[in-house]
């Protein structure tokens, strides 16, 4: 296991600590009104019009300086709208507003994962058994080892190209996510079960697909490619980002992972301790908050993930208060190293734990089935 | 009258050519919204969006709103009732009015509105809207209607605010110059309290057909008005023959059942119509006794103020969705209709009408009907 940073805390304390965050948590919902809704109409605002703007000068992509500008609008609308409009309302953040274009069961994002599967995957799974070994699937997406604990296979060893292609069509590894298709594989789900789930997959994207690869390219006439290609890297540009900004959330260097029993007895003040040592911050200027969709905050957003993400600087500043007064480690950093934390355990845990070079190829051999005998309880070592 | 902008009636008809174009898997009826509020604050694809065009004082701490709807709505029947949202401090509510006016009177819809203390729609309303303000309408509903063919004799009593409905009847009864001869009581606190008095006295003075009568409950009634609450000698004296009349009642729910108990008492051949519209006051109760109503499921059960929602809706054999059942993850939101409910979380109690809540979190405190 990793070594913690935070010092164990008492029963007693883990209930005090839990209760302080309560506390945190009903004195800011108590205080929600016209300012939200009046933040999250804005953001709905610079996603319609930068959207608007990104295509219209995508028409004139005939233009090269036109081509770039309108390319990199509709990529920073696609951010905008992914991040802070679309994920934050869909976690119910603004359902208090009761008004439906900003309601989480409504409420569907330009996104080739629909709101349906990202709901139950991310919403449900992911914030309720964060970092819990074999239960938060989001650890790794199935086919990524990113910490020890984790059992090598030689396949990791691809995982840095594999890395670079998950972050190129993020949104589509967030498609088929809730498919659970490495539990297919495993044999542990059914393959008509899989079929069962995947129509709605389906549909939404081919909703996508025809979106951005033919009916916005079309009626661009004979500016045709320049629209189909500006639409293409726009979205390219969106994964890359949100794979990197959502990486850095829970893969950081001094993340923590648990096992499964944690969850026979545990509290809710130790589910706020899991949360908080599961989770990394990022340092930045608002405008970086913003375009992160405030997972800049990952540990407030995962303490409080229904509390309106515009809420989470100030938030910040009493959970940092907080962690320190028990003793835990607030993980946070620049973008740059928690990047290259992320970055580390991507090529680190492509291999084996044990360290010689050598003993790491005989396991390889024998995983591979090359050589036999090796003994597997070399691989905890 | 005010008129809509030029822009908005050119722009009217070229955002309903757009949806038409646009295939509906790839309408997103929000986005398409955004853009169209743009070229005016009414265009919607689907939204009954109402221009406050006029607002006129009616009586004590009460308002009428002349509302002038979107091309999205499509009429009402006297009588109906709308659901009004109106967004306070950035959240929607939303409440129930009967319109009192015509149909007829040229596309509007006039909601009269009485302040209830500590009302926060109704406050609101009196308060902070203004011409020119934009609210939202729901479809009109409801089934109190005028019998159709209108009967020869028509008896209306009017509890109150109740009076909006049958108002709205008689509007329309009076503009289409059907000639039934109508017994109208009007019953209020104090005279000041008698919503359209002014109104009703002219229409009573041009139309012979019509026969009204004020009462007052709360102060001493003058000469040739009724004296206290409705009683059968004040029927006696207003309507000789009910037997004949069809009956039309609307108010508050003592009201209704004073009406009611006394078209049994005396065995009258047909049960009057009526409905109460008692102001939405609900507040937890003391008593363990409540009822769970799952609309959708046609299922009531007995109610426990100590147990999650959920897992009584589970209890009761429901499947609701679900997901953390600690409250984060609002896999399990649901649409409370009607009850107040408190949020184990924050402890705090919600009574509002037609609001979402996480049932996984949500313990009943009176009783609670649910769209599930």
């Amino acid at each position: 296991m990793t070594p913690s940073l935070s010092r164990p805390l008492s029963r007693e304390e883990v209930a005090a600590f839990g209760a302080e965050l309560d506390e945190l948590r009903n004195r800011i919902l108590a205080a929600l009104g016209e300012d939200d809704a009046r933040y999250v109409r804005h953001v709905r605002d610079a996603v319609r019009w930068s959207e608007l703007g990104g295509r219209a000068l995508l028409f004139a992509g005939i233009l090269p300086p036109a081509w770039v500008l309108g390319t990199l609008l509709l990529g920073l609308s696609k951010i905008l709208e992914n991040m802070e409009l679309g994920h934050n309302v869909m976690h119910g953040q603004y359902d208090w507003m009761q008004d439906p274009e900003f309601h989480s069961q409504t409420y569907d994002w330009d996104n080739a994962c629909s709101a349906a599967a990202w709901r139950h995957s991310h919403n449900y799974q992911h914030h309720t058994f964060t970092n819990i070994l074999g239960r938060d699937r989001d650890l790794g997406y199935g086919f990524l080892r990113l910490f020890p604990e984790q059992p090598w296979h030689p396949v990791h060893l691809l995982q840095p190209p594999l890395s670079l292609l998950l972050a190129l069509g993020f949104e589509w590894g967030v498609a088929l996510h809730d498919l659970e298709l490495e539990r297919g594989l495993r044999g542990e789900k059914s393959l008509g079960q899989i079929l069962k789930e995947l129509p709605p997959v389906l549909r939404k994207a081919r909703r996508q697909l025809l979106k951005d690869y033919a009916i916005f390219p079309l009626l661009a006439g004979p500016f045709f490619l320049p629209v189909l290609g500006g639409n293409f890297v726009a979205n390219v540009i969106r994964n890359v980002w949100a794979f990197a900004i959502i990486f850095c959330g829970h893969f950081t260097e001094h993340v923590e992972t648990f096992p499964e029993s944690v969850l026979e007895t545990e509290t809710r003040g130790a589910w706020y301790v899991r949360q908080l040592k599961g989770s990394s911050n990022l340092n930045g200027g608002p405008l970086f908050h913003v375009l992160s969709g405030n997972l800049s905050y990952q540990i407030e957003h995962h303490l409080f993930p229904n509390v309106p993400a515009n809420r989470y600087a100030e938030i910040a500043v009493e959970v940092k208060r907080i962690a320190g007064e028990y003793g835990q480690h607030y993980n946070t950093g620049s973008f740059a190293r928690q990047l290259g934390g992320v970055m580390k355990r991507i090529l680190r845990y492509a291999l084996p734990n044990a360290a010689p070079a050598r003993r790491a190829v005989s396991v390889i051999a024998e995983k591979l089935g090359l050589v036999h005998g090796v003994r597997s309880s070399s691989l905890a070592a | 009258m005010p008129h809509p902008s030029p822009l908005a009636s050119f722009a009217a008809p070229l955002t309903r050519l757009l949806a038409a174009a646009v295939p509906r898997p790839f309408l997103d009826e929000h986005v398409f919204d955004f853009y169209a509020s743009q070229l005016g604050p009414q265009l919607s694809l689907n939204r009954i969006l109402a221009r406050v065009e006029a607002i006129r004082p009616e009586a004590r701490d009460v308002l009428s709103f002349v509302l002038r709807p979107n091309p999205n709505w499509r009429g009402f029947r006297a009588g109906q009732h709308v659901q009004l949202t109106v967004e306070i401090d950035g959240v929607r509510h939303t409440r129930v009015y009967s319109p009192s006016n015509a149909p007829a009177a040229g596309g509007t819809v006039t909601l009269t509105v009485k302040r209830h203390p500590g009302g926060r729609v109704s406050g609101f309303l009196h308060e902070r809207v203004a011409v020119g303000d934009i609210v939202e309408l729901s479809p009109a509903f409801g089934d109190f209607v005028l019998p159709d063919p209108v009967p020869a004799k028509l008896l209306m009593i009017a509890g109150g605010s109740g009076i909006t409905p049958l108002m709205a009847m008689l509007r329309d009864l009076l503009a289409r110059r059907i000639d039934t001869d109508i017994v109208f009581a009007h019953y209020a606190h104090t005279h000041r309290d008698l919503i359209f008095a002014d109104e009703l006295v002219r229409l009573g003075e041009r139309h012979p057909n019509l026969h009204l009568h004020f009462g007052v409950t709360a102060v001493s009634a003058l000469p040739g008005e009724l004296s206290g609450r409705f009683s059968g000698e004040h029927l006696d004296r207003i309507a000789p023959d009910p037997a004949e009349r069809r009956t039309l009642v609307c108010g508050p729910r003592g009201l209704l059942d004073m009406v009611n108990a006394l078209w049994q008492d005396r065995g009258y051949p047909e049960p009057p119509c009526g409905e109460a519209f008692t102001p939405a006051v609900v507040t937890a109760t003391d008593t363990p006794e409540i009822v769970l109503r799952f609309a959708r499921s046609f299922t009531d059960v007995r109610g426990d103020t100590g147990v999650p929602l959920l897992v009584q809706a589970e209890t009761a054999g429901l499947r609701p969705r679900s997901g953390c059942r600690m409250g984060i993850c609002h896999s399990c939101t649901c649409r409370k209709q009607s009850g107040a409910v408190k949020n184990l979380l924050s402890g705090a109690i919600t009574a509002e009408p037609d609001e979402d809540i996480r049932l996984c979190i949500s313990v009943p405190v009176s009783d609670v009907t649910l769209d599930l």
